[in-house]
């Protein structure tokens, strides 16, 4: 419980964790949340964790907290740090998370929901036998030894080469979908043997498809320059780097806790092992990471054409008269190094985000040229039964949290609780009588993921554009839901 | 119940009561897999053939060992498809073991999903001894 932790008021959105808190913390925790919504986040340990992540060597300004916070291993989920590699900085696996690079990217369609909602079963029953989800499924794309190597180098540049998408995709995805440094040679044998069979799978949890439709334009110029308005069907998906970035993490956690003695680091919980950047160590974990965050990119490239496929086929229509085009690819676990000003000097941090979006403001170099002057598209998933967010970037994010926002919801109530509360078939019932069609591999799977599960992401979606870090552009709502 | 769950906001964890190691190791094993699928229907449906997996690993300690155990259940989970069904400890020391195992093949269209489960974490993960005899709790990455 954090219960005990002090937080002093700093605004109505905005509560700092003194550096006095704990011995040993380098920096004050920022956290962002209304008075709302605090008793409910002061029930688990995630606010001992960003009094935690306080103590990484190298850390810069604050450990920070987004108000989708909730508890984590290490890192809060909704948990961002960056380190100066310059003065010492480290990097920890656990600030990633084992989900390397687990995402979302956002589709825009040309049809309405008139055109979805008379065949919207079949449409689900579609790309749910399409598209691989749930425990031990297999993808189709069968990948060698040479080529998953290849793969992990490239990311979805990799999946465009090989007949997976446009070149057009690759500009509307964070870092072109593909992160420089990655080597194949840092990854182990374990890691490519989970991986092998991967590529094109949606997995499990909280990963989902969502078929949805635009039902408040919040910004009618912004969400214009997206092509989007009032009752325009979108299509959302939320998947990582499956298998593959999982044993990255693993074997990087292991190496890393090996490296605190080593560089006489002083943790206060060991799933925040670390190593400095420069280390051998910590190139390691980086080399690995990047090829899990590629392998991430090619997998979401992967099912988005998959999921094109399954419209295609469904509507008997052409690709062109679809419109189905990616608006942008998010991650939301991920360390990169990016150059932010700090007290008046230019640095490039690391910067770890940990069920965090990236949030940059209009006119980045990083952002392509059709969204400079919109700043870049943030995408937030709720839950299955409530809304999802296309906002965009501020300059404010990026002098106050490093470029960062929310991630989604976050969750209010354990897997357990979830499970005692319904039962799989009521929760799918209760949603049809919403209109929303689910279908999943496990009951279980949807009693654990149901709406009341989360916090309401329009309460967390208000507290970002409240403080400043992101504008919001659009809100739409789930009609159909595929999970594993 | 030799073993159960426990709360974890996001993720799953697991708690094993157990009078000696092997019951430990196999209890834990135990609660794995049906945190993955319904072990119990997979042992009933009497699947066959079962296919042998060996084991053998040493480390410096029992934290240790537990903790390689469960993510070698998950390794042969996720790349083999295996759920353990008969265990045969040739050796089990708080520093060594030695196993041979049954397995069926999990099939996703045939068999119950449950969890996929990414990792096994080191948070809040302990194993101890007591009079009784030991205690186990991990919490699982879902």
């Amino acid at each position: 419980m954090s219960g005990q932790i002090p937080l002093i008021k700093l605004d109505d959105q905005r509560w700092e964790i003194p550096v006095s808190y704990k011995k040993g913390m380098r920096v004050p925790g920022l956290v962002f949340a209304d008075e709302k919504s605090l008793p409910k986040i002061r029930t688990d340990q995630s606010l001992e964790q960003v009094a935690n992540v306080a103590f990484l060597p190298g850390i810069v300004k604050h450990s920070l907290a987004m108000p989708d916070i909730h508890w984590g291993y290490g890192f809060p989920i909704g948990g961002v740090a960056a380190t100066d590699p310059e003065q010492g900085g480290v990097i920890s696996p656990g600030g990633v998370g084992y989900d390397i690079n687990c995402g979302v990217r956002l589709l825009r369609t040309n049809l309405t929901e008139a055109d979805v909602r008379p065949r919207l079963r079949e449409l689900v029953g579609a790309l749910f036998s399409k598209i691989p989800c749930g425990v031990g499924q297999s993808g189709e794309i069968n990948l060698g030894k040479k080529e998953i190597r290849q793969m992990v180098r490239e990311g979805s540049g990799w999946a465009v080469r090989h007949g997976y998408g446009s070149a057009e995709d690759l500009s509307c995805t964070e870092a072109g979908g593909c992160l420089d440094g990655a080597d194949p040679d840092a990854v182990s044998e374990r890691a490519y043997q989970r991986g092998m069979d991967q590529l094109g799978t949606l997995g499990s949890g909280n990963h989902f498809l969502e078929v949805q439709v635009v039902d408040q334009i919040l910004d009618a110029a912004l969400a214009s320059k997206f092509g989007l308005e009032t009752g325009q069907v979108t299509v959302m998906i939320h998947s990582g780097s499956r298998g593959f970035g999982y044993q990255i993490c693993e074997d990087s956690l292991d190496a890393t806790r090996h490296a605190l003695t080593k560089y006489k680091i002083t943790v206060p919980d060991i799933q925040l092992a670390c190593a400095p950047v420069h280390s051998p160590e910590g190139k390691q974990y980086l080399a690995a990471m990047r090829c899990a965050a590629n392998f991430a990119w090619a997998n979401r490239q992967c099912l988005m054409v998959l999921t094109k496929q399954v419209f295609e086929h469904f509507f008997q229509r052409s690709p062109t008269d679809l419109g189905m085009d990616l608006i942008y690819d998010v991650a939301h676990n991920i360390a990169k190094f990016e150059q932010f000003t700090i007290n008046g000097k230019t640095k490039v941090l690391c910067v770890h985000r940990k069920g965090a979006t990236r949030a940059f403001a209009p006119g980045n170099s990083e952002l392509p040229e059709q969204y400079q002057d919109t700043g870049q598209p943030v995408i937030i998933p709720g839950d299955m039964g409530r809304n999802s967010y296309l906002l965009v970037g501020t300059q404010q994010a990026m002098e106050e949290t490093f470029g960062t926002c929310c991630h989604g919801a976050g969750r209010a109530m354990s897997r357990t609780a979830a499970l005692k509360a319904a039962h799989g078939s009521s929760i799918r019932k209760e949603l049809e009588a919403r209109g929303i069609i689910v279908m999943a591999r496990g009951e279980k799977g949807i009693a654990e993921e149901q709406p009341a599960a989360y916090k309401d992401v329009n309460q967390v979606v208000d507290v970002v554009s409240r403080a400043g870090l992101a504008k919001k552009v659009v809100r739409m709502r789930p009609i159909g839901v595929i999970k594993g | 119940m030799p073993y159960e769950t426990f709360e974890h906001t996001a993720d799953i964890g697991l708690r094993i009561r157990a009078k000696d190691l092997n019951r430990l190791f196999q209890d834990a094993a135990e609660g794995f897999f049906n945190l993955v699928t319904d072990l119990d229907a997979i042992q009933k449906s009497r699947p066959s053939p079962l296919h042998e997996i060996e084991m053998n690993f040493q480390e410096e300690n029992v934290e240790e060992l537990f903790m390689r155990w469960l993510q070698e259940l998950l390794f042969v989970f996720s790349t083999r498809k295996s759920v353990f069904l008969e265990y045969r400890f040739i050796s089990l020391t708080p520093m060594l073991l030695k196993l041979k195992a049954k397995a069926a093949r999990f099939d996703p269209k045939q068999h119950v999903s449950r969890h996929e489960i990414k990792a096994v974490t080191f948070h809040q993960f302990h194993v101890v001894q007591d009079l009784a005899g030991w205690l186990a709790e991990v919490i699982f990455d879902i």
